[in-house]
């Protein structure tokens, strides 16, 4: 049997679970209606004429502000036509002299000190005079001098460099003061709408593949294990890896339903008017974040399915992909110099920005295109990585499942799985585009990101003690040696990736303190997986993980503020009793930790 | 399928023994019955069986074959229900053979024509579209065991499969295991009732703590443990007043024999008696109800039960 027709049966029993009982023709009407409501909402945020599709425009830089046109292109932007009747009255029985204020009053002062400025600021260039000319006669035909009236209260200045001002500019002049008054109406023509809907497809494509997809497989993960449905399956004679990419296309083919249609909405209308290649992509991209965060959800929702009833993980897994989406669609969509490198990070930020770039690509991109060649460049680099670590997941969820392996991980998995966590959190880092950099403070902030990785992947490494106790002697040393290798190759790639580092000697004390940091970080995570845990080693565990996070912020400070000996226990500022328990507490956690593993290793 | 455990072990703690250096051989075609209290390592030994968990230590022999690398195509000659096996309460039972089917790659033909078969064999028809929350709990245990039976395993192996079952429902459990028993099938059955596997089994074996007690033939472990039980029946004719039972339930009544139980065979009642002391005390009973006028038939000694025999080794340990 082909690998494809594997794939093809071990999927067949879950996804004909998922669509059984007149389930698949539900999920059909619900795409129907969901491809439906992207169209209606399409139209409606592109020629709504309230505020808040008004806003929604204006933020992905469809329309200029209202208030914008009103300065520059002279006019009185109204609601009704109520409203605009009242105001073209209001223009009728204007008069200059009169003091009554009213917003006839307002523009008309605004024109004048606009034309008082353009009449006195020196053009730069020959058309622009001809201009100034048609300022100075329009304000002696209308009797008003070129002074400004009082300069300590008066803009007197007028940028004729500013494309806006010279535009408004003309549109006083071409409207001889009187400012027109309009009905507000969106801006937008056809082909816009069909871009906005196009971006609306994209965004709950995104938001189903990143967000929906990994949620119900984590979810159904959790329930089969916390029913202890899971068993019966891995008795079947589908392998282990099949029963997980089996599990997960049960789930995924429910989203496939959804998602599809969105898909091919996005498609067609970049087909028409936007750009294929970074549409294409942004599938691309969002397929392989999909499979990455099911197999994350997978491996969260085998892990605690057993402790937590599938109802509470489905929420945490809905808060934090949530978050990981609505984080990732600000960095996507609203990119800055500094924040290009998220999308190596956080496939969310890449979807989004591709998606962003094949229908409505943001003006960054345009004035430098260096920085569009940097976002492919994190783009591709991150969904390699992300791909790789997805494998990683697929690899260490089936040895758990099957148990076949004593650990999760092989040493060279981790430490792959360690390489590209670094490589992608560097490449994020924004404090990687300063020019100069404190070396140790660059590396403790890559570090802080890179905890939790660290410590998954060195639990991955540790035998659990459920097989023979010959095969799970513990191997201390070499855990510890490969966890601090990890941490050797992060100082050196945090150093290769800074233009010009500051410190060229690393202090003696930090590098003690960030050993003891690291040490005691590892031994817990040995810890946790090695040995079986009572209700005391819990809450030993628990306290010994605060006591070193809370560490992690001293041993920052101290490196980038004192360095003095009386800071090294900040403890000891508050009560000399605190800084010796402290002190105490230093020497006793890893001790402690040391000497119970010693036991098994 | 010949199944042999040689020195079998599983620890899941890397300290404790679920199961210690456990060698047994179960013969093809037979049923094989696993005796011990909650906690003994059943459960533990049909998961190494059944492949969902890999042994610690020790080697298993499937026709005189090892476990394989990839054992998945060993799984579909075995039939597994483990302890605590919930369904899919939304499915249907024949959504849900249906899955199991599927898992087990059996052709759509063989799929749908083994669905029928099994709704059938296991009394579901009536059932099977019924989402399986609303199914009996017997129902639902009689589905679950189709379930292994679905894909005409060469091993089945049952962890408790009578526990929630009605005297119906497990007399029809009975049945249908002695049925594919003779079809060629070997199976396993661990169980603490004791009653359930008497006379069920070919072979049994009993473990506790994780180590073997003892295992062999239903028979000959009898035989080798008899525990001697000064059980009897006596058969006595009797007239229509029915004096002659009473007569020597008074009699017993004075010997201080427990009477177990009465009944009656071929038109005449029976007693079943427990003697509290050795044989001089019975022969001194047979004396006293003949004396009575009591017509005894026939007095037969009761051999042992399995449960004796558990009492008897497992040292008071009986859960």
């Amino acid at each position: 049997m082909s690998k494809l027709a594997q794939l093809r049966s071990a999927a067949l029993p879950f996804v004909t679970r998922s669509y059984r009982g007149g389930r698949l023709r539900r999920y059909l009407l619900l795409s129907l209606l969901l491809s439906v409501l992207t169209l209606v909402l399409g139209a409606w945020i592109s020629f709504g004429s309230g505020q808040f599709e008004a806003a929604i425009r204006q933020g992905f830089d469809l329309e200029e502000p209202r208030w914008q046109r009103e300065q520059f292109e002279h006019v009185i932007i109204v609601d009704s036509a109520l409203e605009q009747r009242m105001v073209l009255a209001e223009i009728d029985a204007f008069d200059p002299g009169d003091e009554e204020w009213n917003q006839a009053r307002s523009k008309y002062d605004e024109a004048v000190n606009i034309l008082r400025q353009a009449a006195i600021q020196e053009p730069p260039r020959g058309q622009l005079r001809a201009l100034q000319a048609d300022v100075q006669t329009t304000l002696a035909r209308h009797g008003i001098s070129h002074e400004v009236p009082d300069p300590d209260t008066y803009y007197t200045y007028f940028n004729w460099h500013e494309t806006d001002q010279v535009r408004q500019l003309k549109a006083i002049l071409a409207k001889d003061l009187v400012p027109s008054v309009e009905i507000y109406e969106s801006p937008l023509n056809l082909v816009d709408g069909v871009r906005v809907t196009g971006a609306i497809a994209s965004g709950i494509f995104a938001l189903l593949l990143l967000v929906a997809a990994p949620l119900l497989v984590g979810t159904q993960m959790a329930q089969e294990v916390h029913e202890n449905t899971l068993m019966p399956l891995t008795g079947t004679s589908l392998r282990t890896r099949e029963l997980i990419l089996g599990l997960g296309a049960g789930a995924l083919s429910v989203v496939a339903v959804l998602a599809v249609p969105q898909a091919l909405l996005l498609l067609l209308t970049v087909a028409f008017v936007g750009h294929l290649v970074p549409a294409l992509a942004g599938i691309l991209v969002a397929l392989v974040g999909c499979l990455f965060l099911s197999f994350l959800a997978q491996l969260i929702g085998f892990a605690l399915g057993s402790h937590r009833t599938p109802g509470v993980l489905g929420i945490g897994l809905l808060s934090f992909f949530g978050t990981l989406a609505m984080v990732g669609a600000a960095f996507g969509l609203m990119p800055t110099k500094h924040t290009i490198g998220v999308y190596a990070l956080l496939p969310e930020a890449a979807t989004a920005h591709l998606f962003r770039s094949s229908l409505l690509p943001h003006e960054i991109f345009f004035r430098d295109w260096r920085l569009a060649h940097e976002a492919d460049f994190a783009i591709a680099v991150g969904t390699v990585g992300i791909g790789l670590l997805g494998l990683l997941g697929l690899r260490a969820l089936e040895r758990k499942i099957s148990r076949t392996a004593i650990t999760a991980l092989t040493r060279g998995e981790a430490l792959l799985g360690a390489i590209v966590t670094m490589v992608l959190v560097v490449l994020a880092n924004p404090a990687r585009h300063n020019e100069y950099n404190q070396t140790g403070a660059f590396f403790l902030l890559n570090l802080a990101l890179l905890t939790v990785p660290f410590v998954v992947f060195l639990m991955m490494r540790t035998p659990k003690a459920d097989l023979s106790e010959k095969r799970t002697q513990l191997p201390l040393g070499s855990l510890l040696g490969e966890f601090f290798l990890w941490a050797g190759l992060l100082g050196v790639l945090s150093l290769a990736v800074l233009k010009h580092p500051l410190e060229t000697s690393i202090h003696p004390v930090f590098i003690a303190y960030l050993a003891w940091y690291l040490g005691v970080l590892a031994l817990l995570a040995i810890r946790v997986v090695a040995m079986p845990m009572s209700l005391a080693s819990r809450a030993g565990i628990a306290f010994s993980a605060i006591f070193a996070m809370s560490a992690f912020p001293q041993m920052a400070a101290w490196v980038q503020y004192y360095r003095g000996a009386d800071d090294l226990l900040m403890m000891s500022h508050m009560s000399p009793f605190l800084g010796f328990v402290q002190a105490a507490l230093l020497v006793a956690i890893p001790v402690t930790l040391w000497r119970s593993l010693r036991r098994r290793s | 399928m010949e199944i042999d455990l040689q020195g079998l072990g599983k620890t899941y703690d890397g300290a404790a023994w679920a199961v210690r250096d456990l060698s047994l051989k179960i013969p093809s075609g037979s049923i094989f019955g696993l005796i011990g209290p909650n906690g003994a390592g059943k459960s533990t030994t049909l998961r190494m069986l059944a492949t969902v968990v890999n042994p610690s230590a020790g080697t298993l022999l499937f026709d005189g074959q090892p476990l394989p690398a990839d054992p998945s195509d060993l799984r579909r000659q075995i039939g597994f229900l483990g302890d605590g096996n919930p369904l899919y309460k939304q499915m249907s039972p024949s959504e849900y053979l249906r899955f199991f089917g599927q898992c087990y790659r059996m052709s759509p033909a063989d799929l749908e024509r083994a669905i029928e078969d099994t709704l059938q064999t296991f009394d579901l028809t009536s059932k099977r579209d019924s989402p399986s929350g609303q199914l009996s709990k017997g129902m639902r245990q009689r589905l679950l065991i189709a379930r292994c039976l679905l894909h005409k395993p060469r091993l089945l192996l049952l962890d408790e499969p009578a526990d929630g079952l009605d005297p119906r429902s497990r007399s029809d459990l009975r049945t249908a295991l002695l049925k594919a028993r003779d079809s060629g099938v070997t199976i396993l059955v661990s169980s603490h009732i004791l009653r359930e596997l008497d006379d069920l089994c070919d072979s049994m074996a009993i473990i506790q703590r994780g180590r073997l007690v003892v295992s062999g033939p239903v028979d000959e472990i009898i035989e080798r443990y008899d525990v001697s039980r000064f059980v009897y029946r006596l058969r006595i004719l009797d007239d229509a007043t029915k004096s002659g039972l009473e007569r020597a339930q008074a009699v017993l009544r004075e010997h201080r024999a427990l009477i177990e139980e009465t009944g009656v065979e071929d038109g005449q009642p029976t007693l079943t008696i427990q003697v509290q002391g050795d044989e001089a005390l019975m022969a001194d009973i047979l004396a006293a109800l003949v004396a009575a006028g009591v017509r005894v038939v026939t007095s037969s000694r009761l051999r042992s039960r399995l449960e004796d025999v558990y009492n008897r080794l497992s040292d008071d340990q009986v859960n």
